[in-house]
């Protein structure tokens, strides 16, 4: 596959004006005083991916973390500060939709006059007009100023003229929230035809289940920097547990988790593994409160499904002097788990499970690919050992 | 491609421009020359009653110097307007962004050419000879669109993001108004004067397209080849200036 989109060490600088003077006047009066209102922010900071053709790939991240920034940089409406994108083909954007259409005219009209800023021939949107127009199913107000069109109405009628256009590359930002039950489907049933018609498609959605369910690979962005680009699966997920930061970290720390990570048989991190691989879960800590006799626990979860809760106290391993600042290595000899997704669960508790000091939930993320499966979970080996 | 893209998206924007102006109807058309024609009613009674000119066909003479400027001002003001509403085209879709002024200005020149069917109307109901000395008349209502479209270019790229532009221009219009020969002749101004007076190109412009379109006479050439090379001057100055700001444009708005 040849690629479609490359990005390299892209940045794009915004100036936000503050005190919103649009005026020659405003300007002149602000050179003059010493309070200085504009402030400048990176929309995106040194970006670099690379997206090859008929890939589809999923945007997430909270609202203002650049995501329809960087579908108007690959779009070219916006010219990067720094970096260097360039892109192979023609690019369809569909963002803000309805907002291109002229409420003085009418529905036929906008359509043309759409068409023309597509850059699409006056023939050619003639021969498609009749199928555009039952697309939208607008057929009895087609000419009825849009003024007079409601908000979803409008969009059906922006979203089918973009579908005249026949791009390389499609753009979608939010847009699969339009139109009624019925409209979406249909929308639906076009993004199935472009993924069929190998389109490169990079969608920008909210919804985790759509980037699931389509994407290859997805982009998690976060305060304007990318924090991964991959698998969507962990993307999502990582999107999910960030914004839940908050609500997936219990305890009061008397004993802190300082790091998560799992790592290989060559001791590398990651997080793809195949069944019958070493795993290791290296977890770090540090005993604040210089707790006696804490219990470190974990939960593994594939596919949402609970399998396996290990902790010190059941194995019985805890060394007489832990160090106050150290690592803790859980190690399964052969991954007997099921192909998918996982996640991880860790916990620090007193002994006996009392007393919960500290516990992050769905911390760590892996990826189980086929490989030989040795053994089911119930017999699985695994050891503690402590550093 | 591009040129080609850039040509049907002007074609488009004026059409809708002017649709817009006379919503599809004939009677629209005459709401939009109700403007100069009350204009024309004022300043004839005025400049006719209370100041007097020797000026033959006065109420023409008049008229003429109105629609003039009337395109002046509505191609200058449609361009600023037009590139302010298709920010949301601009922040969605890569056309070039020249067509917006292109066209906007070109759909004022329609409705001007329309006027100027008008005023050759009231030409023949005044009984003045129309004389073929008038097909040299497309010369210089190209020149004054060349020149039209510059100043139009100019304003638009600075409007995105200094929108008081748009009173001081509403005031040097004003101005221009009176600086240029529309409701007096030219032969009031004092001759040590006429030197500065005549660097205003739309001086020169105004009354040469009089002598072609009412008095049948044929200015001179070299007065023509000024102005043409203002205009163009203008128009590439303004061009250049749009070209290089127009990047910025989805930034500004």
């Amino acid at each position: 596959m040849t690629v479609s989109i490359s990005i390299k060490n892209l940045s794009k600088k915004f100036k936000v004006n503050h005190k919103v003077e649009k005026s020659l006047f405003g300007s002149l009066k602000n050179c003059f005083s010493k309070k200085n209102t504009v402030e400048i922010f990176y929309a995106l900071k040194n970006l670099s991916l690379e997206i090859k053709e008929g890939e589809i790939i999923g945007v997430i991240g909270s609202n203002g973390s650049g995501k329809t920034t960087l579908l108007q940089l690959i779009a070219g409406i916006l010219k990067p500060t720094r970096g260097r994108i360039s892109v192979k083909g023609s690019v369809l954007p569909i963002i803000d939709l309805g907002s291109d259409i002229n409420p003085e005219l009418t529905g036929n009209e906008n359509i043309f006059l759409s068409g023309a800023i597509l850059g699409l021939d006056k023939e050619y949107i003639r021969k498609k007009y009749s199928f555009l127009v039952k697309f939208s199913g607008l057929e009895k107000f087609i000419d009825v100023k849009t003024k007079h069109y409601s908000s979803g109405m409008k969009m059906r009628l922006a979203f089918s003229i973009l579908l005249l256009a026949n791009p390389d590359i499609v753009l979608i930002d939010e847009v699969f929230g339009v139109g009624d039950i019925s409209f979406q489907k249909k929308c639906l049933k076009k993004f199935q035809k472009f993924v069929k018609e190998k389109k490169t498609i990079i969608l920008v959605s909210q919804n985790i289940d759509l980037i699931n369910n389509f994407c290859h690979k997805a982009l998690f962005l976060d305060k304007n920097n990318l924090i991964y680009f991959g698998d969507s699966y962990i993307a999502t997920e990582k999107y999910l547990t960030n914004s839940e930061k908050n609500y997936n970290d219990f305890g009061k720390k008397e004993i802190e988790i300082t790091s998560v990570s799992l790592l290989n048989s060559k001791n590398q991190e990651t997080e793809n593994f195949r069944q019958g691989d070493k795993m290791i879960l290296k977890l770090g800590y540090n005993n604040k409160k210089d707790i006696k006799n804490p219990m470190f626990g974990l939960a593994i979860f594939s596919n949402n499904v609970f399998l396996i809760g290990p902790n010190t106290t059941k194995s019985n391993v805890l060394p007489k002097n832990l160090k106050k600042k150290g690592f803790v290595f859980f190690e399964i000899e052969s991954i007997p788990f099921n192909i998918g997704r996982g996640h991880l669960t860790v916990a620090i508790h007193d002994f006996n499970g009392e007393i919960l000091y500290h516990r992050k939930e769905k911390c760590k993320l892996f990826n189980i690919e086929k490989g030989i499966k040795h053994k089911n979970f119930s017999d699985m080996n695994y050891s503690w050992s402590f550093e | 491609m591009r040129v080609k893209h850039a040509l049907s998206l002007i074609k488009e924007f004026a059409i809708v421009d002017l649709k817009l102006k006379y919503q599809g109807s004939v009677l629209g058309y005459f709401w939009s020359l109700l403007n100069p024609l009350l204009m024309l009613i004022t300043l004839y009674l005025v400049f006719s009653l209370i100041v007097k000119f020797d000026i033959p066909h006065y109420q023409l003479y008049l008229l003429l110097g109105i629609l003039i400027w009337n395109f002046l001002s509505e191609a200058t003001n449609g361009s600023m307007h037009s590139i302010i509403s298709k920010s949301g085209l601009m922040r969605k879709f890569i056309f070039p962004k020249e067509s917006i002024i292109i066209g906007s200005c070109l759909a004022s020149f329609v409705s001007f050419l329309l006027n100027l069917l008008v005023f050759f109307l009231f030409m023949i109901i005044f009984r003045v000879d129309i004389s073929l000395k008038i097909l040299i008349l497309p010369f210089y209502l190209l020149q004054l669109f060349v020149f039209v479209l510059g100043v139009s270019f100019f304003l638009s790229s600075f409007y995105v993001r200094y929108r008081d532009i748009i009173h001081i221009w509403s005031f040097l219009l004003l101005m221009g108004f009176f600086i240029t020969p529309i409701t007096y002749p030219l032969e009031i101004v004092p001759f040590h004067l006429l030197k500065y007076y005549l660097l205003n190109p739309l001086a020169r412009m105004v009354v040469d397209m009089r002598y072609v379109a009412l008095y049948n006479y044929i200015p001179d050439l070299k007065n023509f080849l000024i102005t043409l090379i203002i205009s163009v001057f203008v128009f590439v100055f303004g061009y250049l200036i749009f070209r290089k700001r127009k990047s910025h444009f989805v930034e500004e708005i």
